[in-house]
């Protein structure tokens, strides 16, 4: 069992990294404006669905194999966002899921979106369905709806292994426009080669802060790019520290950081 | 000593069913389970989302407590660490309902498509067939051929196939990503050249008289170049992505554990 007594130097540096991240929260609910850069990825949302609508033709979301997690509850705030647009709209969703327990939370997200965006009454309960939570049977069943439905728009947001290029590349040869996000770094390169656009690292937990502007959001996301500042800095500190002889590897603040 | 008087007292209040209490401890479990839902359901909105938030601030403070507190350096255990397997079959139990309510999603779209003889009827018939037989063959007959055949020579032989057919997507994808239309394109198709020749014996040998090390001419064999771009400049990278997804993660467990997280959860439904 991993306890914070193993290592009480990662456990202080983490509980610090999330003080800062909650006291960001705190200025930004007290009424505190902070910027955040454009992200192009999420910026094309909207465009996305505007090209679902144009076709006719339904827009699929694709939670990957994400557990109800941090990843998989991310990728369904996402997705809120996507169904109110696409409910103003009046298109079509389809959401496979590969978790059960992820799949009756998206089920209530999915109906409380059509209700914010003010169209109860068009919430189809067939729209989000639980396929398989067997890898390669979940990939089958994606990429079957991609070509039978031809999807216009594919979201792919969450836990993505190697199934991640067969949903992808369906969705390229049916003319889907796509957008991805996925914290599995490995699962990258196959979304850069095969979609619209990608998000990367950091900005697929930036997702919510960006869509819906709501201060408690912000100010987490501004907290942590503070903390990645720090971080940053403590690199920087670490490599002048290795490169100046005298300080070297047995200098306190290496030794501090070097795993033993 | 403080874990092992907790663990004795609950021990005490719940004590081990045997014989026929076990259905009788599991009816009551399940009376008392239909008793919370009604009882939550009744709840006025606020309330409802103020238990929601109390419940999810306890569960993570437990695992927080578990992991922060001071640990008995012969044990290696604190005076929660014993709950630590009660809570996780807590997790396990509710992901067993969440598995019967997946199925019940399966049989319902796939049941009406055949009831109402919708296009493709005939593949739900096939899917609810396969449920059936693979649930049997699961509950009766485990140690069985058939059993061990269904999974192996069936299910298995199907995960392959599928996991086969990416073959011939990465070569479409990896054809769409080195097309040359741009600097980063010519760029990346370089670095993925020269990655991919320093790893196999062909490309290797393209530069085998080459010293090895010791001098600057050994910079320009292959392997010694594509080693670099894997070593100097793509893990740096994706260490970077690693920190800010790390950092990330940590931000948003904040967020839910606090139940910070606004918009998409328990938000609309609490405000009527």
């Amino acid at each position: 069992m991993t306890h914070a007594s193993d290592r009480w130097e990662s456990a202080l540096l983490v509980a610090l990294l999330a003080a800062i991240v909650l006291f960001t929260i705190i200025t930004a609910q007290r009424g505190r404006k902070y910027f955040i850069r454009r992200i192009p990825g999420l910026n094309a949302i909207d465009e996305a669905v505007g090209r679902a609508t144009e076709m006719g033709r339904p827009i699929l979301m694709v939670p990957g194999l994400s557990g109800l997690g941090v990843v998989g509850l991310q990728a369904l705030t996402i997705f809120s966002y996507i169904i109110k647009t696409a409910a103003n709209f009046g298109n079509r969703i389809m959401m496979p899921v590969a978790d059960s327990a992820l799949y009756t939370v998206a089920e209530e997200v999915v109906r409380d979106s059509y209700a914010a965006a003010g169209r109860p009454e068009d919430y189809d309960s067939n729209s989000v369905y639980f396929l398989s939570d067997r890898q390669f049977a979940f990939a089958s069943g994606v990429a079957g709806t991609i070509f039978r439905e031809k999807v216009a728009t594919s979201f792919l947001f969450g836990d993505f292994f190697a199934e991640s290029l067969i949903f992808a590349e369906a969705g390229q040869s049916v003319g889907a426009i796509q957008v991805a996000g996925t914290v599995q770094t490995t699962q990258l390169p196959f979304f850069i080669a095969s979609c619209d656009y990608t998000i990367i690292g950091d900005e697929y937990y930036a997702a919510s802060a960006y869509i819906s502007r709501e201060p408690t959001l912000l100010g987490s996301l501004v907290g942590q790019d503070y903390c990645k500042i720090l971080v940053l800095l403590v690199i920087l500190i670490g490599v002048v520290g290795m490169t100046i002889p005298q300080l070297g590897k047995d200098w306190g603040f290496i030794q501090w950081f070097t795993l033993k | 000593m403080h874990s092992m008087n907790l663990q004795r007292l609950l021990g005490s209040a719940f004590p081990k069913a045997s014989g026929s209490w076990i259905w009788i401890s599991i009816l009551l479990a399940a009376l008392g389970c239909v008793v919370v839902f009604f009882a939550l359901q009744a709840l006025p909105g606020r309330a409802r989302k103020f238990l929601i938030a109390a419940v999810t601030f306890l569960a993570g403070l437990f695992y927080a407590a578990e992991f922060f507190l001071p640990v008995d350096p012969k044990t290696d255990e604190n005076f929660l660490t014993f709950a630590v397997p009660t809570v996780g079959n807590v997790i396990n139990v509710l992901a067993a309902f969440t598995l019967g309510l997946g199925v019940f999603s399966l049989v319902r779209i796939h049941g009406t498509k055949v009831v109402k003889l919708r296009e493709g009827w005939e593949n739900s018939v096939v899917l609810l067939l396969g449920i059936v037989v693979m649930a049997v063959a699961g509950l009766e007959f485990e140690d069985t051929r058939f059993y061990r055949s269904l999974f192996r020579d069936v299910l298995n032989s199907f995960d392959a196939a599928m996991f086969a057919t990416l073959a011939f997507f990465i070569i479409s994808a990896a054809y769409r990503a080195f097309r040359v239309k741009s600097a980063e394109a010519t760029l990346l198709m370089f670095a993925a050249l020269i990655v991919m020749l320093g790893q196999i014996p062909i490309g290797q040998y393209l530069t085998h008289w080459l010293p090895e090390k010791g001098s600057y001419a050994s910079l320009f064999r292959l392997d010694n170049i594509s080693n670099w771009l894997l070593i100097t400049v793509n893990a740096p990278a994706i260490r970077a992505i690693g920190f800010g997804l790390g950092i990330g993660g940590l931000a948003i467990a904040m967020r839910l554990w606090l139940s910070l997280e606004r918009g998409a959860f328990f938000e609309a439904k609490a405000d009527n």
